[in-house]
């Protein structure tokens, strides 16, 4: 065989590869319409309406604070969100927006007393629900178990669902980076007003540098030369991953001390406003997912939780998969999404 | 040709299989946590400089920088905070008016 059809495939490969990453910024993502139901500071509760409502009560969707809550409804067809409203339920969305230099001082407190509790009782207004499901994904879900930790039976919040959150990070690659007592949290939010997102991300994708620098574009040009290469996907994904907001410094601090440096949680130590957040006061219908392949929480660092709440209906969903791709990953909708729903509509009665 | 080419990519598969599983355990030791941590706080420093000498430039030819514009941006997030404090004791005044 010619050397020229090969090479002429070999640079048809490269030009579609580098237009795929180049062009991925303009790739749309959180598409499902949905109503703006309120603001504060930064932080915006978003309303979708199911056409087909057969659940009393809505579900609230709390997100980390260091990506955008758009991984819940990625694209149209591959959405958290569009497949809750197939389901039945009311979704409300609550994105923490993008913290600027002003918002150095928010601490956890703003997001734990009253941005969560303030979204929650917007959620209940807005809807004409008694309670609302409550799930949270990775730092998302250790603010809502925070919030019911520290509000007990008062929270409006009936289920708790929490997804890859951390609880007691003993074990876990970020403890050995930013856990040491080397790793000086004050000098970083003394001078930075706002930890870049990017650098979180730079962070992130050194757990894994190969996979993540390497081997994503490496599988890309593989596919787009096998022709079996999935543009929108690719895209959707890659302009989440890169959309990185800023954590508040004083949150950042808190964050790396509490959680990290000292393991609060599991020490009963959280003070928020004066209040102990106490896990055993967690009482709620209670759904804990981890995932076997998570390298940024492993399993054990979320399975500790198990210990100290109080709730008599618990279930612990172990299942295969990393900390994004169980929930946004290709075969999320088989694997997961069917699972949390079920769990949900079950407990989502009058 | 089809065959050499299986076979280069299982070969590199199989070296970015081993690259990978090195990588991780470099970043995973001791070395690569304390260079971490040196290298956050030099960037962080490098970042301050030129944010220090960005704003006294600004402020020597008398226009607002970085700091009096946070400075200000504080006072509007404060301002939010007490109207929407405002607001839900409105809300919740309604409520029980309306119950009664």
């Amino acid at each position: 065989m010619s050397s020229e059809p090969r090479a002429r495939g070999f640079v048809a490969t490269a030009i579609e590869t580098a237009n795929i990453v180049l062009t991925a910024g303009d790739a749309r993502i959180g598409a499902t319409p949905r109503d703006l139901i309120w603001t504060h500071r930064k932080t915006t509760l978003y309303g979708y309406r199911s056409a087909d409502r057969r659940h009393r009560l809505p579900v609230l969707l709390v997100f980390a604070l260091i990506n955008r809550p758009e991984i819940f409804d990625l694209r149209p067809g591959h959405s958290f969100v569009e497949y809750l409203l197939g389901e039945g339920f009311d979704v409300y969305l609550l994105d923490w927006g993008a913290p600027g230099p002003e918002d150095a001082e928010t601490g956890l407190d703003y997001y734990i007393c009253d941005a969560l509790p303030w979204g929650m009782r917007e959620v209940l207004r807005s809807s004409g629900a008694p309670s609302v499901s409550l799930l949270g994904w990775c730092i998302g879900g250790t603010l809502c178990a925070l919030h019911a930790a520290l509000e007990g039976a008062q929270s409006p919040a009936r289920n708790l669902v929490l997804l890859t959150t951390p609880i007691d990070p003993e074990d876990s690659l970020y403890r050995k980076w930013i856990g040491r007592d080397d790793f000086d949290v004050d000098y970083v939010t003394e001078n930075w007003p706002v930890i870049p997102g990017a650098g979180i991300d730079i962070a992130n994708k050194l757990m894994k540098p190969v996979q993540n620098l390497w081997g994503t574009y490496r599988k890309l040009a593989q596919d787009v030369s096998d022709g079996r290469s999935d543009r929108v996907a690719f895209q959707t994904m890659q302009k989440w991953i890169s959309d990185n907001p800023p954590f508040p410094a004083r949150a950042f601090r808190e964050w790396v001390n509490w959680i990290y440096k000292e393991r609060r949680l599991v020490h009963d130590r959280v003070q928020l406003r004066g209040r102990l957040a106490d896990l055993r006061q967690i009482d709620r219908s209670l759904l804990i997912v981890t995932a076997g392949g998570d390298h940024i929480v492993p399993r054990t660092n979320t399975t500790p939780l198990l210990d100290y709440v109080r709730s008599e209906d618990v279930t612990h969903l172990a299942l295969p998969g990393g900390h994004i791709g169980l929930m946004a990953g290709s075969k999320a909708r088989e694997r997961i999404w069917g699972e949390l729903s079920q769990w949900l509509s079950s407990r989502s009665g009058a | 040709v089809i065959g050499n080419e299986v076979s280069l990519r299982k070969i590199l598969d199989a070296m970015e299989g081993e690259a990978a599983a090195a990588m991780e355990q470099l970043v995973a030791g001791e070395g690569f946590a304390r260079l971490f941590v040196q290298l956050t706080e030099n960037v962080v420093a490098v970042s301050r400089i030129g944010g220090d000498v960005w704003d006294l430039l600004l402020r020597n030819l008398r226009m607002a920088g970085r700091r009096d514009i946070d400075r200000l941006a504080g006072q509007l997030i404060r301002t939010e905070d007490k109207l929407e404090r405002l607001l839900q004791a409105v809300e919740r005044l309604e409520d029980s008016s309306a119950r009664a």
